[in-house]
C-alpha cells in the first residue's frame, strides 16, 4: 500500500511540468453571523466583534473534472485569541480560538455571458474548533480545570496538561450555495457566492488528551453565509 | 548577421492563438507575457487582441450550456437554498430528519 502511494505521487509530481492541470486557487473572506453562547455569557473572553465573530478568511483549490463541473477543497477559518484572561482559581492564561471549516465542494457553472458565470455549489463540511490555551507551570491542571468550568457545571479533573495544550471537537455538515463570478481576465476573476451551512456540532463532544470534555455552546447550524475571493486559474 | 525572429510566429504565442491562453505551460507564463509586449511592440496589436477575443469565445462556447448530470446538480442546489432561504423568511423548521427521535 505504501508503495503505491509513492507510486502515484510520483506520478502526480511527473505530470505536474508536462501536462495543463485544470486548477484555479481562491482566496478571499467569508460573513456569517453564529450565536457562540458559551463565549459570550463569560466577561472573561474578547468581547464579540466583526473580526472574531462575523468574518472568515477563506482559501481554497478547485479542479475542473468535467465540461462544467469542479471539485476541491476550500477552508474558512475563524480566529479569536486574548492574552492575559482570567480564571476562577487567580490564574491568567493566554486564549486561543479556531473554528475551521473544511468544504469539499462539488460546483457546477456555466457562462451566462463571456465574463460572467454562474455557479452552484454542494457541499459536505468538516468542521474542527481548537480552543488552546498557553498557561504557567506547575498549575497547567488547575488552570485547564478551572477554565473548563466555564462551559459545565461541576469540577472537572484532568490528567497531568503541558504549558500548552489544546482542546479539540470536530464535526461534520452540509451546505449549498449559489455563486456569480466575474472574470477579470481569462485566467483571475472575482467570485461572490451566497448560501447556507447546517453543522452538526455537539459541546459535548469535546477532547482534551484523549479525555471527554464540555465545551463552550455554539449555534452554527442553519447559518447563511456569504464570500467574496478572487480566483486565479492556472488552467 | 543577425536574424531577427518575428515574435508574434513564437510557439507559444501559437499555441495561445490555437488553445487559449489558459493552455500556455505555468513554468512559460513570463516568458509569453514578455512575448505578448514584443508582438505589440513590433507593429502587430491586431494579433494580441485577437488572441484575447478568441480566449473569451472559446471559454465562453465551451461552457455557456451545461453538459449531462451538471444542469441536476444545479436544479438540486437551486431547490435547496430556495428551500432553506423560505423556511428563514416564513420562520419553519427546515431540518430534514431521517430518523425521528423518540420523545
Amino acid at each position: 500500500m505504501k508503495s503505491q502511494i509513492q507510486v502515484l505521487l510520483l506520478f502526480f509530481l511527473i505530470t505536474w511540468g508536462y501536462s495543463q492541470p485544470k486548477l484555479s486557487f481562491d482566496l478571499g473572506v467569508g460573513i456569517y453571523q453564529p450565536t457562540l453562547t458559551g463565549f459570550d455569557e463569560d466577561v472573561a473572553f474578547p468581547g464579540k466583534d466583526f473580526i472574531n465573530r462575523n468574518l472568515l478568511g477563506n482559501w481554497g483549490v478547485y479542479y475542473e473534472f468535467f465540461y462544467n463541473a469542479r471539485i476541491g477543497m476550500s477552508t474558512l477559518t475563524s480566529i479569536d485569541s486574548k492574552d492575559g484572561i482570567g480564571l476562577e482559581n487567580q490564574s491568567e492564561v493566554d486564549f486561543t480560538r479556531r473554528i475551521i471549516y473544511r468544504f469539499f465542494p462539488v460546483q457546477t457553472f456555466f457562462r451566462w455571458r463571456p465574463r460572467i458565470e454562474l455557479n452552484f455549489t454542494l457541499m459536505p463540511i468538516w468542521g474542527r474548533s481548537v480552543i488552546s490555551l498557553d498557561t504557567s507551570p506547575p498549575k497547567q491542571s488547575e488552570d485547564w480545570g478551572s477554565f473548563l468550568t466555564k462551559f459545565t457545571d461541576g469540577d472537572v479533573t484532568l490528567k497531568d496538561m503541558d504549558a500548552s495544550d489544546a482542546m479539540v471537537t470536530n464535526w461534520f455538515g452540509y451546505g449549498s450555495m449559489l455563486g456569480f463570478r466575474f472574470y477579470l481576465t481569462s485566467r483571475m476573476a472575482i467570485d461572490f457566492k451566497s448560501g447556507f451551512m447546517n453543522n452538526q456540532y455537539d459541546e459535548k463532544k469535546w477532547t482534551l488528551r484523549d479525555q471527554k470534555v464540555t465545551g463552550p455552546k455554539m449555534k452554527i447550524d442553519g447559518l447563511p453565509i456569504f464570500s467574496l475571493k478572487l480566483s486565479y486559474g492556472f488552467r | 548577421m543577425e536574424i531577427q525572429s518575428n515574435p508574434c510566429s513564437h510557439p507559444l504565442i501559437k499555441l495561445a492563438r490555437e488553445r487559449g491562453v489558459k493552455s500556455i505551460p505555468i513554468k512559460d507564463i513570463l516568458k509569453y507575457r514578455k512575448l505578448i509586449k514584443e508582438c505589440e511592440n513590433n507593429g502587430n496589436p491586431a494579433v494580441v487582441e485577437q488572441i484575447l477575443m478568441m480566449d473569451w469565445e472559446r471559454d465562453f462556447k465551451r461552457s455557456k450550456t451545461m453538459a449531462s448530470w451538471t444542469s441536476t446538480h444545479a436544479m438540486f442546489v437551486m431547490t435547496t437554498i430556495g428551500y432553506y432561504y423560505m423556511a428563514k423568511v416564513l420562520d419553519i423548521p427546515y431540518d430534514v430528519t431521517f430518523f425521528p427521535k423518540d420523545e
